[in-house]
Order: structure tokens, then sequence, then C-alpha cells
């Protein structure tokens, strides 16, 4: 069996459709900007926050959590342009680092079970509105879980355990995830600029995203696009900084590149740390790939944790559909490492292979390749 | 696949193989219990004092699973995957954490911070143990054996590289419940005693 494209939504602060956010990359614009309205944060931080009234709209009471609404908003909206629907063998597959946090506020939490604040016990509730009959499966492994929540719902569709995948990801902003990117000092006093040789830090964003995948090549959306394959590797090193010589990432991209010649485009993790884009760029020269373009999207909307892989996943797919890679924004000036081809000004171009790579803490990577069928 | 290896380390006690090595016969806090079996398995990790509760629970578990099978000197690090799941995620570190954000007087822990990612878990194994293969944490309300049985049979069906997997649930609770159950998956055939990799020997070995 073979696993193809059937479907996406993405919300970020620059939209809550693919064709918002995609008008505001080509418009050059960034939604990071400076914040200080959170709770418990006492210093003004560059934020890329989703303009939460439109989702709120779409719900009448407060039955979900925040975290929820997000997700329900998304996945019911990556429905409307897809041909595939929820069969038995429907799998969920959600993505996340952090869910509910914010039910540890007592304020925020009183309206809910105590078990409310469970990873599963999100799933099971949007798993239970949108009538899915599966067991949902979770993946909180930090930054890499949407990459490899896609790699799990394609390996699942390969391997003939279901019919469809609704692969969802999501993290909110909320002063939990805020102060511990402060405490860490990663996080920039400006929007980030990945890859840039002055980069000082990443941007924290929240969104959510839905890509739907199918086994019918029928129901598949034209032009076809199949997840090839994926792989995750650990490098062994620091439970918060990258290797240096990047093996897990080297290893997660190697396990799948064998057949592969060409890649056209690679959707970099690009953080704008100084430690992980260094990283990237030597991963990316180990395999032999310093030519391809490559970018990074947090410069539009930040990183977004759970739903970062599958943002950026989804504007692969689009670069793939409409024929189009999408500048770095923030990127002026090579300085990392390796000299790798980093992407600095929109082009229209043939992108038939696509490779999508994510690193994260606890030394986690990820490697995912799509591939559009003529 | 076999399942060659199954440890289990709870409140009560600490069986391997089914064999119970240790009993929590005073019912020690956890920290304590852990330091005896630290002690007792003679580890000398000093990076283990620095781990939250959690990490300390997988890592020592893992030790004990480990403990003997020589697995450096049959598997190349990119050939062992680490696959565990729990239901609670990180929540007494979250806890922690988040007391010190909502301190007026503290400074939010990067220390702790880090660890409220369930995966920094995976990390500190894969780290002690130089593994680089596949890795996942998963969640679910209970110790789910059809997930686990399900998940790493993909990894091994698409990650040809995989031979051999640590798997199983490492979970503690907001009250200091806590419970490990790891097993030793291999792909080869060995002469030991062993279960056949099946989601029935992941349920039925599971102790609670």
């Amino acid at each position: 069996m073979k696993a193809f494209f059937a479907g996406y939504n993405i919300v970020t602060s620059l939209g809550t459709s693919i064709s918002e956010n995609i008008t505001s990359i080509l418009n050059e614009q960034t939604g990071i900007k400076l914040h200080n309205n959170f709770e418990n944060i006492n210093e003004p931080t560059q934020l890329s926050a989703v303009n939460r009234k439109i989702i709120f709209d779409d719900f009448t009471d407060n039955f979900f959590t925040t975290f929820e609404k997000f997700l329900v908003f998304s996945i019911r909206k990556a429905f409307f342009d897809s041909n595939i629907k929820i069969t038995d063998k429907t799998a969920f597959i959600l993505s996340t680092t952090k869910g509910n946090i914010e039910l540890l506020n007592p304020e925020k939490a009183k309206n809910y079970t105590e078990d409310r604040i469970n990873l599963w016990k999100s799933a099971q509730i949007v798993a239970n509105y949108f009538n899915i009959k599966t067991e949902p499966i979770i993946i909180s492994n930090a930054c890499i879980s949407g990459v490899q929540a896609i790699t799990t719902a394609t390996r699942m569709i390969q391997n003939n355990k279901c019919d469809n995948a609704i692969v969802v990801g999501a993290d909110i902003l909320t002063d939990f995830v805020i102060a511990g990117f402060l405490s860490f000092k990663s996080i920039s006093p400006n929007p980030c600029k990945p890859f840039d040789k002055n980069r000082d830090g990443l941007s924290l964003g929240e969104g959510v995203a839905t890509i739907l995948l199918t086994n019918y090549e029928c129901l598949a959306l034209t032009p076809k696009i199949e997840f090839v394959s994926g792989a995750t590797s650990n490098d062994a090193n620091h439970i918060s900084g990258p290797s240096r010589t990047a093996e897990g990432l080297f290893e997660a991209i190697d396990s799948i590149l064998k057949n592969e010649p060409k890649i056209d485009f690679i959707s970099a993790h690009g953080t704008a740390t100084i430690y992980n884009d260094d990283m990237e760029s030597v991963a990316i020269k180990r395999c032999n790939l310093e030519n391809v373009p490559t970018n990074s999207f947090k410069g539009y909307f930040g990183h977004t944790l759970g739903a970062a892989g599958i943002i950026e996943t989804a504007l692969s797919i689009y670069s793939m559909q409409n024929n189009i890679l999408f500048k770095t924004m923030g990127f002026l000036e090579k300085g990392t490492v390796e000299n790798i081809n980093i992407i600095d000004k929109n082009t229209n171009t043939e992108v038939n292979t696509v490779l999508k790579i994510a690193s994260g803490f606890g030394g986690s990577n990820a490697s995912l390749l799509l591939k559009k069928h003529s | 696949m076999k399942i060659t290896k199954h440890i289990s380390l709870t409140n009560k006690a600490l069986t391997i193989n089914k064999t119970t090595v240790l009993t929590n016969l005073e019912s020690e806090s956890f920290t304590i219990f852990l330091k005896s079996i630290y002690n007792k398995f003679e580890i000398n990790y000093p990076k283990y004092f620095k781990m939250d509760k959690l990490s300390k629970l997988g890592f020592l578990s893992t030790e004990i699973l480990l403990h003997q099978e020589n697995l450096k000197n049959k598997y190349k690090p990119n050939e062992i995957a680490i696959i565990i799941s729990n239901s609670s995620s990180t929540i007494d570190v979250d806890s922690k954490f988040y007391n010190s954000v909502i301190d007026k007087e503290g400074i939010p822990s990067p220390s702790l911070f880090v660890y409220t990612l369930p995966n920094i878990m995976i990390g500190e194994i894969c780290i002690k143990n130089e593994i680089r293969g596949e890795i996942a944490l998963l969640v679910s309300e209970k110790f789910n054996s059809n997930l686990i049985y399900s998940y790493l049979s993909d990894v091994f069906e698409n990650n040809k590289k995989i031979k051999a997997c640590i798997t199983g649930w490492v979970e503690i609770d907001k009250k200091d419940n806590f419970n490990a159950n790891l097993f030793l998956v291999e792909l080869i055939e060995n002469t030991k005693n062993n279960y056949t990799f099946d989601n029935d020997n992941l349920k039925t070995n599971f102790t609670e």
C-alpha cells in the first residue's frame, strides 16, 4: 500500500487556512511581534500568537478547552476540500508537547475534570467528537512530534493497518512554555533569523495543523503526492543541545535517502538558535545535500512545537502542488558552520521531491520524504 | 521477533523475568527505593541524581533490563530502538516547574523545564547506552499492549536497520505511584527461554 496526500489545514498567526498563510508569506509578512499580555511573564516577548477569536467563534460553549478547540477547528477545515471520509479504519494521530498544560492554573481548570490535563484525555474527547473508532495514537517527542506523527501514519497505511489517517498537531502559547524557553535564554529579542549569520535565538509560536492521508490513490488530491518514508534517530549526545557532528539527523536522513538520487527542496527545522542551525547544516553537508534549496518557515510564524512539523510539511506540499519555493524569512547572510543553499527569494521551479527534517530536545531527530507523482 | 527479557519496577517490587528480586517491604518512598536499587546494581552514574523522577525511573529500569546483556557487543548504536509509553507524561515535574513560574519571587529553572518533555527520559537512556536508533514516546491512558506491538512492528518493518528494541511503559503519577515495565525485543532467535513478541505476551507479562 502507498500513502497519499488527501487534505490539509494550517492555523498560525498568519491565518487559519493554507491560502491565508500563503498570501502573507508571498507578501513577506511575519506574524511574530512583541506581546506583553501573558500572565506571569514579566518581560515583553517576541511571539507568534494565533487570532484565537476566529477559532473560538466556531464554538458555542467551552466543552472543549482552548487546545482542543485548536484541534477540532483544524480537523474540520482539513476535511472541507478532501475526498476522504471517516471510516471504522480511520487512524487518528495526535502530535503535541504540552496539550492542556494551561489547566495547571486552577482558574482555567475549574470547568473540567481532573484527568483533562492528560494528553490521552484530549485525544479521546476529540476522537469521540469526530466519531473515530480506532484508539488515538499520541506522540509527544518534543519538536519532532509532528514529522514523526506523519511518518507513523505513513507506515500504518503502508502496512495496511488503516484506510486513511488524520494527523493533527498543536501547541498553544502558555505562561508555562514561554517562561520555560525564556529560562533557557533561547528566545531572540527580535523575530527569529533562521540560518543567518546574526541569528540569536528562536521565536516561540502557537498553531495547529492537520494532514489527511489515504491508501486509495483515487481519493488522493491532484497532483498526487506520496508520503514515501520517514525515520527517527537519537543523537545520544546531550538532552538539550544538538550533536555537533549531527549524528542523529544524519542517521535519520541517511535511513530514508537510499533510493532517492535527487531532492528538489529541504524544509529544514531552522529554529534560528546558533546550535540547531549549525547542526542542520552539518547533517545536510554530510548527506551531500548542500546544494539542495533549503528553507526554514520559522521566520513567518515562529516555532510552533508539536504543530511545527505538520505546518511545515503542509506548506511543503503546497510548494509541490504549485512549483514554488519560499524564501527563508529573516535570513540575510550565510553564517552556518557548513555552507548550504538557503533560499533567499521566492522561486518558481519544479518541486517533485521534498525532504522534511526536524530536531528537538532529548537529542531527537526525524526525517520524512515526499514525492509528487506525474 | 522475541521478548528476550522483561523487568518490572513498581512501588511494590522489582522483578526480572517474573522473579522478584527486591520487595519494597517498608513502603519506602520513590527516591529511597530507587536509590537502594541503584546501589544494589552498583550503578555509578552521577548524572542520575540530576534527573527528574520519570527519567530516574526510565533510566534505572533500563540499566536493570540491560544488566549483563552486552547489547553494545551485539548491536551497533543505530540498530537499537527505544519506544516507551506512559499515561501522565511529565505531570510530576510539570507541577514543580509551574510553581516556579507563578512564584513572584522565584526564577523558573531551565534544568526543571527540560524535563517537562517526556522524551527526555529516552534521551537520557540513549546518552548512557550510546543508542541512536528509532525513538518514540507514546501516551496512552493505560498500558496498551496493542499500541506497543503495532507501533514497534511498523518500526521493524519500515526501518530495516533496527534489530532490537527497548520498549514498554514508564509511568509516575501525581501521587508518586510508579510503574515501569520494560521489554527487550530482539529480531534474532536466541537460545534463552523467551517469548514471541506479540500482543498477548506483552499483556500477560505486564506487572501491575
